[in-house]
């Protein structure tokens, strides 16, 4: 095979890892500090969409609705953390998942009420292709490497070079001695989990210009970016980032080499994983 | 299969089938635009016979696909509402309950049994998903309760289930992945592309229809090859990675049955990577998606849909041009503000079946409701049904057409509609060969 293939296929690989690496950024952040796992993390996606969408209907600009809904999802985020995630927070496991899986019941009617079952589209942002080895790249995975890359250096910078950032770090390692030495736990969980709300909504609205906003839209990406947060270690931003492009990549190869078994490889690698690596690429025991 | 029921249902196809504008009308169009089952011996008869006839009619009311639950919901309700204003069946009212299958086998058994069992309801309709339609066929001898399936379209329903294991609780009002893999390839044979590859979603329904795609258009055109296949899983974010290495193949044909949500993503995106520029050729584009005719794709693509790529659905709404079917499409515009879905007609043609099985039978005997629908003949909007006795498998003809972006329409239409007999791209019973079973394709279907 022509290796200029290869390397093209390598490329929009990378291209779709961006994708998952930016709904799983929020997720296994999310996790990392309050120790919750959000299944209502794809509700937040799905409504970052919808009011991405929506606000760029009344005011035609796609960069200022992209980031005003993710604020409004975050807002969204800090509401329900406040109303109803602290309360079971060192609960078991179960009562998250009851509790997060609710909430998406929830959003997904709402949604639904709203603006309706059939999707919606908005139209395309990023329309044309430029050419790279000889065939056509679209714009559109250019951007999304460009935005994957820019909220992995936006989290790195927040998380180690800002005050907040020591202190989410903080309260991270050692709850129990950040809070004696004066940190506000309530400010700080509240805060991260808007943070992680941010990045859900952020990807859904950089993904609705590339394909449509759909109830329950978010039940489809909440898998993989599940895959990709255990295989990367749960918690672990640096992990998922890795894990991301691990899957986007050996999906596009495996596109191109095995496409029978496509839809296989990144649970052939989440198997591999968990018995190699329990904990995750990066994850603590 | 009864050689009278065979003939009088393919001088009526014959009609249909090509050119419907022309041939459809003739002693169809005199007919009162209703919905109807014609069966020699059996007659209509008048008095009351349960106070409440009960429907359960089960779809995905939830998740991604719950669009699809909606589309459905909009033709049996209207059928319901119809029913009940020209007073019920028989005098009887009709009461329609709905129920999330969720897109899960063992939760649409689940409610099988509820609506059966505790809610006492007479009929099941609906069903989306090959995988669900499957297990729910399973307990339908057990509730011993008829099943009109109008979506989910996995010819091992009919072929396995109903013909070869004997379970004649279910009916199909549906047309089957025949539409989607061999009517495909009936299209497929007319156009000049020679390569073919296809995009489709990893699971039974993408699979049957390529299967059935390739056989019957390697018999038809030995001059094609199939050079590539992308599958896609079901949600698909970005279909980039999947085009390009279809592209790597060189294709000139693509055959996608990608649906629903995904198969909005998959354009958008293969008009930005560059696929409908590698099929297209003088009359349009060599690019071939059997659901495509979908309403909500539709109403989400527009005009982002390139004009002459050929699709078409288990109905669509132009066709054909009878009475019946435009009192149908005018009925649900009025009251929904929509187009009908191809599974909307399905699920209203399924609840008018109810009522006319009961007033032709004066009973709710299963045993005679079963025998007086095989070998029927129903007039529904979608055109002529003819219910085959040994697959219970509903035979009608849907053309498929080459999207028009034309501004007296909120949708795209179709135009340059094709369609060939049903008869002749149904699998028959045994099930043993493949379409095309005679020349008469070449006759019907003109260079497309």
């Amino acid at each position: 095979m022509d290796p200029s293939a290869i390397i093209f296929q390598l490329i929009l690989g990378i291209a779709s890892a961006m994708l998952y690496w930016i709904v799983s950024s929020g997720l296994t952040f999310t996790f990392g500090v309050t120790r919750v796992l959000n299944f209502a993390h794809g509700a937040f996606y799905m409504l970052g969409a919808y009011f991405t969408l929506t606000i760029f209907e009344l005011t035609q600009n796609y960069i200022f609705s992209l980031f005003f809904g993710a604020t409004l999802v975050a807002l969204i985020g800090a509401a329900c953390e406040r109303g109803l995630i602290s309360r079971i927070y060192g609960l078991p496991v179960p009562f998250q998942l009851t509790l997060t899986f609710g909430l998406v019941l929830v959003f997904d009617d709402l949604v639904r009420i709203f603006w309706g079952s059939v999707p919606k589209m908005m139209p395309p942002q990023f329309v044309g292709s430029i050419n790279v080895l000889g065939r056509a790249l679209p714009i559109f995975s250019v951007y999304l490497i460009i935005a994957g890359i820019a909220i992995a250096l936006i989290m790195y910078f927040l998380l180690s070079k800002t005050d907040w950032g020591m202190e989410i770090r903080a309260i991270t390692v050692d709850p129990e001695t950040a809070v004696c030495s004066g940190l506000n736990p309530t400010f700080l969980y509240a805060t991260a989990f808007m943070f992680g709300s941010f990045f859900a909504g952020l990807g859904g609205g950089l993904y609705v210009p590339i394909s449509s906003a759909a109830p329950g839209m978010g039940e489809h990406v909440i898998i993989y970016a599940f895959i990709v947060t255990v295989i990367g270690g749960l918690g672990s931003i640096k992990g998922a980032f890795i894990s991301a492009l691990i899957i986007g990549i050996i999906e596009s190869l495996g596109a191109l080499f095995v496409p029978w078994m496509t839809i296989a490889l990144p649970y052939i690698a989440l198997a591999a994983v968990l018995i190699l690596r329990p904990e995750g690429i990066f994850g603590e025991k | 299969m009864a050689e009278v029921s065979r003939r009088e249902f393919l001088k009526y196809i014959a009609a249909l089938g090509v050119g419907l504008a022309i041939g459809g009308g003739i002693g169809y169009s005199a007919r009162k635009p209703e919905v109807k089952i014609v069966k020699k011996g059996a007659e209509e008869v008048g008095g009351k016979i349960k106070e409440k006839i009960k429907i359960g009619h089960i779809a995905i009311f939830s998740g991604p696909f719950s669009t699809y639950g909606e589309l459905q919901k909009r033709g049996s309700l209207l059928a319901v509402e119809e029913i009940n204003k020209a007073g019920g069946i028989m005098g009887s009212k009709v009461e329609i309950i709905y129920r999330d299958s969720a897109a899960k086998p063992a939760e649409a058994v689940k409610q099988v049994r509820s609506l059966v069992e505790s809610e006492g309801c007479d009929f099941i309709i609906g069903i989306d998903s090959s995988g669900v339609v499957l297990a729910v066929a399973e307990v339908m001898p057990e509730v011993n309760k008829l099943l009109f399936v109008t979506h989910a379209a996995t010819h091992r329903l009919t072929e396995e289930l109903v013909y070869k294991k004997g379970i004649k609780q279910v009916f199909r009002i549906a047309v089957p992945v025949y539409q989607d893999g061999i009517m495909a390839a009936f299209i497929a044979s007319k156009l000049p592309a020679k390569r073919w590859g296809c995009v489709h979603p990893d699971y039974e329904y993408g699979y049957a229809s390529w299967e059935l795609f390739k056989k019957t258009l390697a018999k038809l055109r030995p001059d094609v090859e199939f050079v590539g296949e992308a599958w896609a899983k079901i949600g698909t974010t970005d279909f980039t990675p999947l085009i390009s290495s279809i592209m790597e193949k060189k294709p000139d044909g693509i055959h996608t049955v990608e649906w629903g949500f995904d198969l909005f993503t998959f354009v958008r995106q293969a008009k930005q990577t560059g696929l409908f520029d590698a099929v297209k050729y003088d009359g349009g584009y060599a690019w071939i998606n059997p659901m495509g005719y979908s309403i909500d794709a539709m109403e989400a693509l527009k005009s982002e849909y390139p004009e002459g790529c050929w699709v078409s659905g288990r109905y669509i709404w132009m066709y054909p041009d009878t009475p019946l079917n435009k009192k149908f499409v005018k009925a649900h515009l009025d009251r929904w503000g929509h187009f009908p879905a191809y599974s909307g007609e399905t699920s209203y043609t399924a609840v008018y079946m109810i009522k006319k099985l009961i007033e032709m039978t004066k009973t709710l005997d299963i045993d005679t409701h079963i025998k007086t629908l095989e070998d029927s003949t129903v007039y529904s909007p979608a055109g002529v049904r003819f219910i085959r006795k040994k697959d219970h498998q509903a035979v009608y003809s849907v053309p498929y057409g080459q999207i028009k972006h034309d501004p007296s329409y909120p949708i795209p239409v179709l135009t340059n509609l094709q369609s060939v007999p049903a008869e002749d791209y149904y699998r028959h019973p045994p099930f043993k060969e493949m379409p095309p079973f005679r020349e008469l394709y070449k006759k019907v279907l003109p260079k497309a």
